[in-house]
């Protein structure tokens, strides 16, 4: 019995794939996160319709699992998630319910773009005294580098190519000639944050390493003392300390501890700013390079040269 | 022999040379990439392998209430350990998982939960569920107590099925896709046997009840027309993209078969229970900041057996077992408003009659604050006032009224869910 019924779901699963790929219709793609989506648009073009499951503006860890985006899930074709555990706290809960054979981990239709990212900040000790939001496979925002974007962005092609192997050359050019456009940035971003280099700023959560790694930046300590630990008085006082005497000139948060990040930077004559880990669905921020643009510009308006 | 000397001397050369070459060879890594890994990188080294072991929870649950008087008369007084449970939970094999949860109190260790949970073989989207399990019964009757929005178990659900029900059985679960935005949902279950089962600290079913385990063990060996049927239809909607609508409707019918007068008189006890729920859930996801409102009403259709001594007690003959059917209704309606992903408050409400009594009725109202220090560390502060909260002691009935502070602190160690709310 349940080897006919494994059978018939391999059956299902072996029609159903070639069936969408050779239908004509654009492959169903679903992404995590909007700087997923507009990276497969891009390399993907009329061959994929893409859509994401968030709008850039969430706390990537705490999505909501609700209706529209099981149904996402359960019709897609192609899933791009950013892994590193990312999306842990919702994605395999869809994943699990959604029963869609061809976005499980394994199938050609699962991409995950962290693969073969070197990632920082891997905790030496696996111990929730270390903090309760460790992120045990390294830090996952691994996309606020644009180096580590180069990856991602390959990590896409090569993934779609293994989904729509009839249309390599078409998917490789698509992806050429968005990569001399990114290319073109970063080494525009490269030349406007150079002056920046040692420059020191504070972040809420341990989330902008790699943009720091990439322009030789100084995060010199953070809001929250351990992740997931919200700070006490006492303790932004001795952040407030660190600005000064570091001579910080931007402290990020995220929308929830804008308050608090305020309160540090008023005490410091810095500035705090809500900047977004990721590209928006829809507006100025929609795409991954006009979000970096964005980043670069932010860092730059309000960095402290050293 | 000049040659056998020769040939001798040339072979301990080869090996000589070719033995070193061949004790490194392990230690690189079958992919060949020249990086020396460790000794447990080749295999299992130990006899036992944990490598496969099954992710594991244990939480813990701490209250400490106060009361008035008359609360202090219905137990609601105290320093407790409401309960630790342990939780179990990892793939058997390519087509089930197994699921396990123990709940220690201060008194007994009780099996809550072991089943097995079969998906990938199903087509379609339906799972099967088997084993001992909280039945799919509205909103808040099959979440485990640390997981709920208030302190305990919404005191109509306490009256008329315990709070939680739970049994040997299997489940049936299927949802489809609605449109781009909802989706529906269904689940069919048998049970042999459905106890009423919750550790409830405040309410109806204080003190740790087991429902009508002892008239199971009392009464005969249930045959298959006496299972237990439990069934749930709900649709979830995004009325929004933050903003979710989900209506439900659960029935519930459990047969029991006791023994009347004697064991030669067997008679049907029932119970049906018929629910309808309306969730609305809202959540601002930049800030974590949102709303639930919740309401559930239940309608209960209950079989009562007495038994009359007839007068002449220890002489059965003059003994009658007479069966009474009563029905009542109650409702709960939750609010709970989060301000970020750290707190919230909220309140809500019972009015429920009596199960074996519909004629009186009870009232609770209670307001909370809950504070999330971090995902595996809460706490939370509870007011409620009980109005004609029926209480027995030694056989005689009276109803209490009184209000109870409690302050409740969940910790949670290792895996925990993140599931649908469905």
């Amino acid at each position: 019995m349940t080897c006919a019924f494994r059978t018939f779901v391999l059956i299902v699963a072996a029609t159903v794939v070639p069936s969408a790929l050779f239908a004509g219709d654009p492959l169903r793609v679903v992404t995590t996160t909007p700087d997923l989506a507009d990276i497969a648009r891009q390399i993907g073009a009329e061959h994929v319709n893409v859509s994401s499951l968030t709008r850039g503006t969430e706390d990537l860890h705490k999505v909501r699992p609700r209706p529209r985006l099981l149904n996402k899930l359960a019709r897609a074709d192609v899933l791009i998630e950013m892994g590193l555990d990312m999306e842990h706290s919702w994605l395999p809960a869809l994943l699990q319910a959604a029963r869609n054979p061809k976005v499980q981990p394994g199938q050609p239709g699962f991409i995950n773009v962290s693969a073969g990212i070197q990632a920082l900040d891997v905790p030496t000790e696996t111990t929730r005294k270390a903090g309760p939001d460790l992120h045990r496979k390294g830090n996952p925002h691994f996309n606020l580098s644009p180096t580590r974007g180069r990856k991602m962005i390959a990590n896409v092609l090569a993934g779609l190519v293994g989904v729509l192997p009839d249309h390599r050359d078409e998917l490789e050019a698509n992806h050429k000639k968005y990569m001399e456009k990114f290319d073109a940035k970063v080494a525009d971003w490269k030349r406007r944050m150079a002056p920046f280099k040692g420059a020191a700023f504070i972040e809420y959560h341990a989330s902008w390493a790699y943009f720091a790694k990439e322009y030789e930046l100084r995060i010199v300590t953070r809001l929250e003392p351990k992740p997931g630990v919200a700070p006490s008085p006492k303790y932004l006082a001795e952040v407030a300390g660190v600005a000064k005497r570091e001579g910080v000139g931007l402290i990020t948060a995220r929308p929830a501890n804008i308050d608090l990040a305020g309160k540090v930077a008023a005490s410091c004559d810095a500035k705090a700013i809500v900047l977004p880990l990721a590209s928006a669905a829809s507006g100025p921020l929609e795409g991954y390079i006009p979000f970096l643009e964005h980043v670069v510009k932010t860092f730059e308006s309000h960095l402290k040269r050293e | 022999m000049n040659q056998l000397l020769t040939l001798s001397a040339l072979l301990a050369c080869v090996l000589c040379v070719v033995s070193p070459a061949a004790a490194q060879e392990p230690t690189e890594t079958p992919g060949g990439d020249g990086q020396r890994v460790g000794l447990a990188d080749f295999g299992q080294t130990t006899v036992l392998d944990s490598l496969f072991n099954p992710a594991i929870s244990f939480v813990g649950d701490f209250v400490a209430s106060w009361s008035e008087k008359d609360g202090r008369q219905a137990g609601a007084d105290g320093l407790m350990l409401r309960g630790a449970e342990l939780g179990i939970f990892g793939a058997v094999d390519d087509v089930v998982e197994y699921h396990g949860v123990l709940f220690f109190d201060e008194e007994e260790i009780e099996l809550e939960e072991a089943y097995v949970v079969a998906r990938d073989w199903l087509p379609d989207r339906f799972s099967l569920k088997a084993g001992r399990y909280n039945i799919d019964f509205g909103k808040q009757s099959a979440i485990h107590d640390h997981d709920l929005p208030t302190l305990d178990k919404p005191s109509t659900l306490q009256e008329y099925i315990g709070g939680t029900v739970r049994g040997s059985g299997a489940e049936v679960h299927w949802w489809t896709p609605f449109g781009d935005v909802s989706l529906f949902r269904a689940s069919l279950g048998v049970l042999q046997s459905a106890d009423s089962d919750a550790h409830v600290v405040l309410g109806p079913g204080a003190g740790h009840g087991h429902g009508d385990e002892d008239e199971d063990e009392e009464g005969p060996i249930r045959d298959i027309e006496d299972f237990a049927v439990n069934a749930r239809v709900a649709t979830l909607v995004d009325v929004s993209e933050d903003t979710t609508l989900q209506v439900g409707a659960s029935y519930l019918h459990a047969p029991t078969r006791v023994f009347g007068v004697d064991e030669t008189d067997e008679r049907d006890v029932d119970q049906g229970v018929f629910g309808v729920d309306v969730t609305l859930t809202s959540q601002d996801e930049e800030t974590g900041a949102g709303y639930t409102l919740q309401g559930e009403y239940l309608m209960n259709d209950r079989d009562f057996g007495e038994l009359d001594d007839g007068g002449t007690p220890g002489v059965p003959g003059d003994d009658t077992f007479t069966v009474m059917n009563e029905d009542a209704s109650g409702f709960y309606f939750l609010a709970e408003k989060r301000f970020n992903d750290r707190w919230a408050v909220g309140a809500s409400v019972n009015v429920y009659e009596h199960a074996e009594n519909s004629s009186e009725d009870s009232t609770d109202v209670g307001l909370f604050i809950t504070h999330w220090v971090n995902e595996f560390n809460r706490l939370r502060f509870e007011v409620r006032s009980f109005e004609d909260l029926a209480f027995e002691d030694d056989g005689v009935e009276e109803e209490l009224d009184f209000v109870a502070f409690s302050i409740q602190w969940t910790v949670i160690l290792g895996s925990h869910g993140h599931g649908l709310e469905w």
